[in-house]
């Protein structure tokens, strides 16, 4: 470990660094008490030669007097007063060896400084020196001894304790090295940990994210394939969340999502992983488990999801659309599991929520999907599509205000298909611009077709949510109405609520467009998508479209008749047209009439028609009014 | 010898007990039995609890300086009795 050891590395270094400096310290003070011991002793010594030299008088000839003593005279100086109250060699200096004379000049200065006792250096070492006044005649004796042999070398007393000391020092300082490296490795493990958790958790929920949910997928495969048992994935959407999301607030859907998460994770088990994929899609992997299991887990989120949730003071309830794949049978890899459990949601979706477990069938990927897909583009590019019309009735006048076009595909084998279905596989397979082209062509050559026989009708063409994207549509419609001559005004687009909401700034933009050229914008299915009068205000449309779900049912279900009611007088505050949809009985006519409306458009009129039988049903409808006029 | 539940700290391999055991022995008998040596009473205690502590850990091969810094000096077999 490589902080482990640079930590071992600079702790020891310091204890040593610091074992060093208190060392020789504290030999340094061993040195000096001892020299000032010796110096002492030396003093008292000397001291006791001066009185001895005093009292004998021998100061004149004290070097016979020190001989005599046995004392060694080279060991021994004399200094004598120079007359100025210092003091100066008692003997003269030229006459010495060097090395007294040496002596000399060293302890000189220290006496004439007023110090009586220490060490000196010498060439040959150093000193310990002392010194005394000799009676009253203004003489000093100084005497200069090596310093006795323990001095040199205090380490025989000091050194056991310096090592000893340095022992538990360094031993501390290993296990401070270890300590700290110890948890400092562990505070990185936990950051590196709260990392790695941040990379595959949610944020906001907490939960597993995508990454972590195919990994664990990816072991649960492989568990499934080594114990051969199943393994289930559901994925859960939210069924309106974006609704919810653009009426209450980001800040309102994200308490939804943390608590729809908190209530996933309460009711699984811990084994199961439940995974945010991001937005409004929940992910629930349980390792062990076959179909039935997985039909009844989804039974039991959905029981659970079903309590409303209290946001914001407010109770908010929400229906999951379940998805379910199975291992083996459904997917046997991350990939297809998790495109299959999609798919299943999708369908489930469609459906209006529950769950849906996997079907070949339902799989727009599928062959048979696939062939569907291929079959429509050819039909497109035959132009093998053709268009139904279906009258809009003015209420006053009683005349044909105009026609809505509608698509019809005839598959070869298939016959009819649903519009809902072929105008899905054309926006999934991106095949929406070219059918959208076609429909409009198609509906220019109509319109031409009735001015040749004298009487023109407005065409309604309805818009996909993705056309909005596409921003040659309103070059391509501005070279259609030249290349037929067509006025604007006679064309008139539609487009649901729901798609204006999914990108309302971008529809605006395409809207303003449509309106510039003189085109009669609408917006279809209104009340369905919850858009706000004040976001329809600032939208170029002149007409709604009230959906049919609220027309068909006004005559027995008050709620539709009053949500009826007010769409007509706000529209009609704005200056808009209503056109009531899902016209299916004479109460409803009269009813709608009652309240104003403008114009209706139902089954009751007419269902959507081919434009040979149109053209008769307008005769008849002519002759019919006709008659009730006269 | 030892209760099975220290097995799981243990955490000092054979070697480095044995070492621990003679420098355990050494600093007790400078710590506790030959005092004159190093003659300064704090240093003595502090070396004697060092041999102690050392002892222990010898006895028992659970260092707790160890685990603090994640140190394991059992060997492969022996870390994992399996």
């Amino acid at each position: 470990m490589q902080l482990r050891g640079r930590l071992l590395v600079s702790f020891v270094a310091f204890a040593l660094f610091t074992l060093l400096i208190f060392g020789t310290t504290a030999y340094q003070i061993a040195i000096d008490s001892a020299l000032k011991r010796e110096a002492d002793a030396q003093q008292q010594f000397v001291t006791h030669l001066a009185h001895m030299m005093a009292a004998q008088k021998a100061t004149a000839r004290w070097r016979q007097w020190l001989r005599a003593n046995n004392l060694p005279e080279n060991d021994y100086l004399l200094l004598g007063t120079d007359g100025k109250g210092g003091f100066e060699p008692a003997t003269s200096l030229s006459t010495e060896t060097p090395d007294v004379r040496e002596k000399y000049s060293r302890v000189l200065p220290l006496i004439r400084a007023g110090e009586d006792s220490g060490a000196v250096e010498l060439k040959n070492g150093s000193l310990i020196w002392a010194a005394a006044r000799v009676g009253t005649e203004g003489y000093y004796l100084a005497a200069l001894h090596p310093p006795p042999k323990e001095l040199i070398s205090p380490f025989k007393t000091l050194g056991t304790r310096l090592v000893a000391a340095g022992v538990v020092v360094v031993w501390v300082a290993v296990w401070g090295a270890l300590i700290v490296a110890g948890l400092f490795v562990k505070r990185q493990d936990k950051y590196n940990a709260d990392l790695i958790h941040q990379a595959l958790h949610d944020e906001l929920t907490g939960l597993p994210k995508r990454n972590l949910l195919y990994d664990r997928l990816q072991q649960a495969i492989h568990q499934a394939q080594r114990g051969r048992h199943h393994a289930a994935l559901l994925i859960m959407d939210l069924d309106r969340f974006k609704e919810i999301n653009d009426t209450l607030g980001h800040q309102s859907g994200d308490e939804l999502l943390k608590q729809v998460g908190s209530r996933l994770q309460h009711a699984l088990r811990k084994s199961d992983t439940v995974a945010r994929l991001g937005g409004d899609e929940f992910a629930i992997l349980v390792p062990t488990c076959h179909v039935e299991q997985a039909v009844q887990l989804a039974n039991k989120v959905a029981l659970i999801m079903d309590p409303p949730y209290p946001i914001n003071g407010m109770e908010v309830s929400i229906q999951p659309s379940i998805g379910i794949a199975v291992y083996p049978q459904h997917g046997e890899d991350v990939d297809s599991l998790m495109r299959h459990a999609d798919v299943a949601m999708y369908q489930a979706k469609q459906q209006g929520g529950g769950w849906m477990v996997y079907t070949t069938e339902s799989d727009p990927h599928s062959l048979q999907r696939l062939a569907l897909i291929q079959d429509l583009r050819l039909a497109i590019e035959n132009e093998n599509l053709t268009l139904y019309y279906q009258p809009e009735l003015d209420l006053v006048t009683g005349n044909v205000a105009g026609v809505e076009a509608l698509a019809r595909w005839n598959h070869p084998q298939r016959g009819l298909v649903p519009p809902d279905e072929f105008i899905a596989i054309a926006e999934r397979s991106g095949q929406i611009k070219t059918l959208t082209a076609l429909v409009l062509r198609q509906a220019f050559q109509q319109y031409h077709a009735w001015r040749r026989l004298g009487a023109p009708l407005r065409i309604s063409v309805n818009l996909s949510a993705r056309n909005l994207h596409d921003t040659e549509l309103p070059a391509y419609i501005g070279q259609l109405l030249a290349a037929w001559n067509v006025p604007a005004a006679d064309i008139r687009l539609e487009i649901t609520e729901s798609a204006m909401l999914a990108d309302p700034a971008k529809a605006k933009r395409i809207l303003m467009e449509f309106d510039a050229m003189g085109l009669g914008l609408a917006i279809d299915d209104f009340g369905t998508g919850y858009s706000s009068l004040a976001y329809l205000k600032q939208l170029p449309v002149s007409t709604i479209k009230i959906d049919k779900s609220f027309v068909m049912n006004m005559t027995h279900d008050a709620d539709d008749a009053s949500i009826v009611h007010a769409t007509i007088d706000l529209a009609h505050n704005l200056g808009l047209k209503v056109v009531a949809e899902g016209v299916e009985t004479a109460e409803t006519w009269s009813a709608l009439k009652k309240l104003g409306c403008d114009h209706l458009q139902g089954y009751f009129i007419s269902r959507p028609v081919p434009a040979d039988e149109l053209a008769r049903w307008l005769a008849r409808h002519d002759s019919e009014t006709g008659a009730a006029a006269s | 010898m030892i209760d099975p539940t220290i097995r799981k700290y243990r955490n000092a391999g054979k070697l480095d007990r044995l070492l621990r055991t003679i420098i355990g022995i050494v600093f007790i008998y400078f710590g506790f039995i030959n005092t004159a040596l190093i003659g300064q009473l704090v240093l003595t205690v502090l070396i004697g609890i060092f041999g102690i502590i050392n002892l222990v850990v010898a006895v028992t091969g659970v260092c707790p300086v160890y685990a603090m810094a994640g140190i394991n000096t059992c060997g492969a077999r022996a870390a994992h009795p399996r």
